[in-house]
């Protein structure tokens, strides 16, 4: 007689289990998020190392404050809103089909780079970018530059263009885009690939 | 109707929550699709409107060789580089004169303009579509530099 009885306080109370479930997933989300943001949690997937090893010999290897740059610098918006939930959720989605169905041994590069164009936010540039008429070092722009990012910012024509759309292989460079003359210097700064027979 | 029966039980159970649940589920997925596309746009590589610089008006690739190194490099190796069939031939000209449209992706009537016995052989004999630039894609440096890229194969022979 127990037995009928344990099944119908099951099935009567059914929704406890699926809401008390929702409750704990909800709450693990915040902290989830942070631990997918991680470095490590990226070069867990050996095929990203290519990646970090790029990143380490570029002009990008240290931020502002002379600490190494992480993934989640450029990749990722800088604070959490809506943009910061679609963003994430949206590579995190990419990343997980791409590892379990795909091949992700022989990535297209070129299609990788639109992607990542396409999710990386000008404010993560600006925080470090700040004045846009000087340079690195702090000189002045060049008439052509300053032409370009008065373009950026309205002053004189309008563009679609955000920072990654023009600043390209500042970070990582695949080997189709080694032979252009703007990357020369980080090209060489690169291990040859050895040749494929 | 046993393959209904399922969905008459839930029906029987739910009642009109079944229709409504799913629906909501499938409008909420589109309006973030939406907002998604809206939020981060594909094509973010487009002049909207092109600056003005009278002073150097002339020379296109002066300027986008320093703007758009990449592009300009694909330009200057290619054939259309070393025949000098220059930016305005195919792009046209920021301020709108000429007869040509400016355009980041120029229309296939452009490429008929010298190309067109090409063209019409493309569709004759292989019943392509005219539009050249999904096997002569540009930005993969084939327009702009080689012919046409291969695909790459798929299979290896070691």
């Amino acid at each position: 007689m127990a037995e009928p009885s344990i099944k119908k306080l099951f099935s009567k109370f059914i929704w406890l289990y699926f809401l008390v479930g929702g409750i704990v997933i909800f709450l693990l989300i915040p902290w989830n998020m942070a631990r997918t943001s991680k470095n490590e949690y990226c070069l867990s997937c050996h095929y990203l190392q290519t990646h970090q090893n790029e990143l380490e010999k570029s002009s990008h290897a240290l931020d502002k404050d002379k600490k190494p740059i992480q993934c989640a610098q450029c990749h990722i918006p800088p604070t959490v809103g809506p943009k910061y939930l679609a963003v994430k959720s949206f590579l995190g989605m990419k990343d997980l089909i791409i590892h379990y169905l795909g091949d992700p041994e022989r990535m297209n590069r070129r299609n990788m780079q639109e992607v990542a164009r396409r999710f990386i936010m000008d404010e993560n540039c600006l925080a470090c970018h700040e004045d846009l008429n000087k340079d690195v070092k702090g000189q002045p722009l060049s008439e052509i530059g300053k032409l370009c990012h008065d373009a950026y910012l309205g002053k004189n024509g309008t563009t679609k263009h955000g920072c990654a759309g023009c600043h390209q292989n500042l970070a990582h460079l695949p080997e189709f885009d080694r032979r252009y003359l703007v990357n020369a210097k980080f090209a060489e700064r690169l291990p040859l690939e050895k040749e494929k027979k | 109707m046993i393959q209904f029966d399922w969905f008459s039980r839930l029906r029987n159970r739910w009642g009109k929550w079944v229709i409504i649940a799913p629906a909501a589920v499938v409008v909420l997925a589109v309006i973030f699709i939406v907002c998604f596309n809206l939020a981060f746009p594909r094509t973010r590589c487009e002049a909207v409107k092109h600056l003005e610089a009278p002073e150097i008006a002339g020379d296109c690739y002066g300027c986008h060789v320093k703007a758009t190194p990449k592009a300009a490099q694909d330009w200057y190796e290619s054939k259309h580089g070393v025949q000098l069939v220059k930016c305005f031939v195919c792009h046209g000209q920021p301020d709108g004169k000429g007869e040509v449209v400016f355009a980041l992706n120029p229309d296939v009537g452009i490429c008929r303009k010298c190309h067109d016995s090409s063209v019409t052989n493309m569709v004759n004999n292989y019943g392509l579509e005219p539009n050249c630039v999904s096997c002569h894609p540009f930005h993969q440096n084939s327009i702009h530099h080689r012919a046409y890229v291969k695909p790459v194969a798929k299979k290896t022979i070691d």
